[in-house]
């Protein structure tokens, strides 16, 4: 099973954070699992810092929208099983369902799902404030409002690139997370989701699994690991995603969109 | 990988539906060694579930005490995941508080897959008193916004007329369809069979969508979402949230409340 794990940051500019997936994907994904992890790469946009790109509605729509249109008709092109929209951003979730024939797992919905069964009430610690609308996005998206305790932040306003550099000695940075999630426990929620990438693949190789009983979702092997069911529940019962909910483009309309990349 | 999957009517008795789970279960999760278990019989003093359980005292008097056992016992067996295979989800809090293997509700892998497919579903049942159940629980959930509406195919059913149309299912299956159809006119685009034995008449009929909108399995469902519980533990050690909602037992009060039952 060949699963496409798409990030919407750069790899080049984030080395330590993709080393540190494919080293976490070794340890969670199935042995018959292969996780292809991309970063965005495409050309346009792809150098810009990524304050610049989640900081600005308009540049994340230019720069990420069209990065994820053609990295999931790159996965189907290349035989890939699933994709995973692997952003706390949830880009155009919809739009590529809506897009693909493969399942599409989200990681927002996936670590939400996995939480649900295992605890009432959802909290989310994210890295810093430009990420906290997304989150927002996504529960007037899924209609979860009255499940989710709150979104809630690691102090210090951490950055994406300050954390690039912590791999090495992350103890203080996850001091900083515990903190977060004990305000986000203290607010009511009784399962915690590090929502956003880099902190989640930080607090899940260092093994922050439950903090003062109350669990932490390993947000980068539950989408992973949801894929692969998926994959198996369609190959077992055919289920596909909703054509009366995501209706897909023509044959020429798609091949007019893969013209364009 | 081992999985418990329980069923609440009386197993050994209801041949048909027995027989259709185990071929369901080949086909769709083969690397998965299931063990299918029921409650004993007698259980249900000659009645259907449906006729029990929407009286509150004696659904609990006759079915948790089973329940909990069984869970003890495939714990004890070394199972890797226990499946709650009844759409009234009976005592799944007290389930979960019991153990740190994952307990997957069928309703509730069934929900998750449907949210994962559609933007609204609908849930498609035998008879008022499921019905009754599954408002409660998916109100609980906070899911009114992504549900299209309850439907129960009429004239209503219980269990035991259930395992009698396994033979010949044609009539009940255009009678589920119409009732989907109008699920589909209030806006679901996915229809979950919100019973384990409709939900497998359908499954094993092959009805994967109507319409061009899916037909979630939740039997498959429940068993591959338990498999991926399963992994998700082994994995990154999820569990239980035990601050709050599903506090563990520790093994002296289990022991206090055991002595207490053999008097």
């Amino acid at each position: 099973m060949k699963i496409w794990y798409q990030s919407t940051l750069n790899f080049d500019l984030h080395p330590n954070y993709g080393k540190a997936l494919r080293r976490h994907f070794q340890r969670v994904a199935g042995p018959c699992t292969e996780v292809l992890v991309h970063g965005r790469s495409a050309a346009f946009g792809s150098q810009l810092p990524v304050h610049d790109v989640i900081g600005s509605p308009v540049v994340y729509h230019a720069v990420v929208a069209s990065a994820f249109i053609e990295a999931v008709m790159r996965a189907e092109d290349q035989g890939c099983d699933a994709f995973v929209v692997a952003s706390f951003s949830e880009p155009i979730l919809p739009e590529l369902r809506a897009l693909a024939g493969i399942p599409v797992i989200s990681m927002t919905e996936a670590t939400y799902m996995a939480g649900c069964m295992v605890a009432p009430r959802v909290g989310f610690v994210t890295l810093n404030k430009a990420v906290v609308p997304f989150i927002e996005k996504s529960m007037a998206l899924h209609k979860w409002s009255s499940r989710v305790s709150g979104i809630h932040l690691v102090p210090g306003n951490v950055s994406e690139p300050d954390l690039e550099h912590k791999f090495d000695a992350p103890a203080p940075f996850l001091d900083l997370l515990v903190e977060g999630v004990r305000e986000a426990i203290a607010a009511g929620a009784q399962v915690v989701i590090p929502a956003e990438g880099v902190l989640g693949v930080m607090a899940a190789e260092n093994g922050l699994r439950e903090v003062d009983g109350v669990p932490i979702v390993d947000p980068i092997a539950t989408p992973v690991l949801f894929a692969e069911m998926a994959v198996n529940m369609a190959r077992a019962t055919g289920l596909t995603t909703s054509r009366a909910a995501y209706p897909q483009p023509s044959a020429a309309a798609r091949d007019l969109l893969k013209s364009r990349y | 990988m081992r999985i418990w999957f329980q069923s609440t009517v009386e197993i050994d008795s209801y041949h048909a539906y027995r027989q259709a789970l185990l071929t369901h279960f080949s086909a769709t999760a083969p690397g998965v060694e299931v063990h299918l278990a029921g409650v004993p019989g007698g259980t249900w003093a000659g009645l259907a579930n449906s006729q029990v359980m929407n009286m509150p005292y004696a659904y609990h008097r006759i079915l948790s005490n089973t329940l909990f056992e069984q869970l003890r016992l495939a714990e004890r067996e070394g199972y890797d995941a226990f499946v709650l295979g009844s759409f009234t989800e009976p005592w799944l809090r007290e389930l979960r508080s019991m153990t740190d293997m994952p307990v997957v509700s069928t309703a509730e892998a069934a929900v998750h897959l449907a949210l994962s497919v559609s933007q609204k579903f609908g849930l498609v049942t035998m008879n008022t008193e499921n019905e009754w159940f599954q408002r409660i629980n998916m109100a609980a959930r906070g899911l009114q916004d992504r549900i299209a509406g309850y439907y129960v195919v009429r004239p209503e059913a219980t269990e035991l007329e259930i395992n009698r149309i396994f033979e010949d299912a044609r009539g009940y299956i255009d009678r589920f369809t119409a009732v989907a159809r109008q699920a589909i006119a209030d806006g679901a685009d996915a229809i979950i069979p919100s019973e384990g034995l409709v939900a497998t008449v359908m499954a094993v009929n092959g009805l994967r969508s109507i319409d061009d909108v899916p037909v979630v399995d939740p039997i498959a469902g429940s068993v591959l979402m338990a498999e991926m519980l399963a992994k998700m533990h082994r994995a990154t050690g999820l569990m239980p949230g035990r601050r709050w909602h599903y506090v563990k037992t520790p093994a002296h009060i289990m022991d206090h409340m055991d002595r207490m039952r053999q008097g």
